[in-house]
């Protein structure tokens, strides 16, 4: 184990003394490979195809933002759980009632009740009023006059059709 | 950098907002306005609260399960009554509030002007419930009557309390006061 860790270590060495030698080592198999990689350097990097350049730009650039785009979308996300806690309506508390409160709350249904009563009752009569009487053409019918109390309205005891019988 | 604070910034600032906006009952008024327009002390003067209703549900559920339902439904009720008073004063403020109702999206369900008694009513629906209700009737024998109630109300009840003017039908108020009031009798016994 340790062999082969100290080999390795020996080789790694001698291929950084390889790369940054300035001259040809003696060996031959090494001046080889000296000369190859200095071959190599020389030709420069390859130029990349137009779409794997984006391509890589934009994963580096993601890269880049990711750790920023996350801790915002953390924050936002943190935000419309604190806004949706606080939205959910608090179940309150119930109070139990005395006598007295019940008494309040029936007066307070009375009181609801008459006032919604007499409001609509107002407004049926001031729509009534306003409608008019469709002439039904009883007058012209045998015995109106038996009729006639059935149809008319109560609420206006001026108004009479005209007695024809 | 810059950016990204910004943007923390303002999502802070938007959701915090919208917390604020939605805070408090939709259908809940402010009648202190008129009120204060008549000057002088109600004869009645009522306001129960969300946690007062839900008592009143609670305290009902045993004996009438229907009207603890509509109890449940209503999270606040405010009943003003003024008796003997210049009502001429309050009209101004309540076409005021009338207004201010219309424009903030109410429904004008009833609007009655009838020898001095003038009635608004104004409705906030949504698509399944009345959440808030005001009537507003003066008349001028010196009566003065404003109701606010408000929550998920079911249209029912309030098609029930204006046309029968009953909104809590087959419900004794009388025996369940009384029940209380034993309740109570019984408790000051047992501390004797």
């Amino acid at each position: 184990m340790h062999k082969s860790h100290d080999r390795f270590e020996i080789e790694l060495e001698r291929e950084i003394a390889l790369e940054r030698a300035r001259k040809a080592p003696s060996e031959p198999e090494l001046a080889a490979d000296w000369s190859l990689k200095q071959e190599l350097r020389g030709l420069g990097a390859a130029e990349l195809p137009p779409v794997v350049c984006a391509r890589a730009r934009r994963t580096i650039a993601a890269e880049q933002r990711a750790p920023w785009f996350m801790a915002v979308a953390a924050v936002v996300v943190a935000a419309v759980v604190v806004t949706l806690t606080l939205q959910v309506p608090k179940t309150p508390r119930a109070v139990t009632p005395s006598a007295s409160d019940m008494a309040e709350l029936q007066l307070a249904f009375e009181t609801l009740n008459a006032t919604g009563h007499r409001a609509a009752t107002l407004a049926g009569r001031e729509l009534s009023e306003s409608l008019t009487v469709p002439d039904l053409g009883l007058s012209e019918l045998p015995y109106a006059g038996y009729i006639r109390p059935y149809f008319e309205r109560r609420d206006r005891p001026n108004r009479r059709l005209p007695d024809r019988s | 950098m810059k950016n990204a604070i910004r943007t923390i910034v303002f999502s802070a600032i938007l959701c915090s907002s919208t917390v604020f906006a939605q805070s408090g009952s939709i259908g809940q008024v402010d009648l202190k306005p008129i009120t204060d327009a008549i000057g002088s002390n109600p004869k009645v003067n009522l306001n129960f609260g969300p946690a007062m209703m839900k008592g009143f549900a609670e305290s009902v559920r045993g004996s009438n399960a229907e009207v603890a339902g509509i109890l449940d439904s209503i999270s606040g009720l405010r009943l003003v009554v003024f008796e003997d008073v210049d009502t001429s004063a309050a009209r101004g403020r309540v076409s005021e509030t009338a207004g201010q109702l219309s424009d903030a999206g109410w429904t004008p369900a009833m609007e009655v002007r009838d020898d001095g008694t003038n009635v608004d009513m104004y409705l906030n629906e949504s698509d399944e419930f009345v959440e808030g209700l005001v009537l507003m009737v003066t008349e001028a024998g010196g009566t003065a009557v404003f109701i606010n109630i408000y929550g998920n109300i079911d249209p029912v009840v309030i098609g029930k309390l204006i046309g029968s003017g009953n909104a809590l039908s087959g419900f004794d108020f009388n025996d369940l006061a009384s029940q209380f009031q034993s309740m109570s009798a019984g408790g000051a016994d047992d501390d004797n």
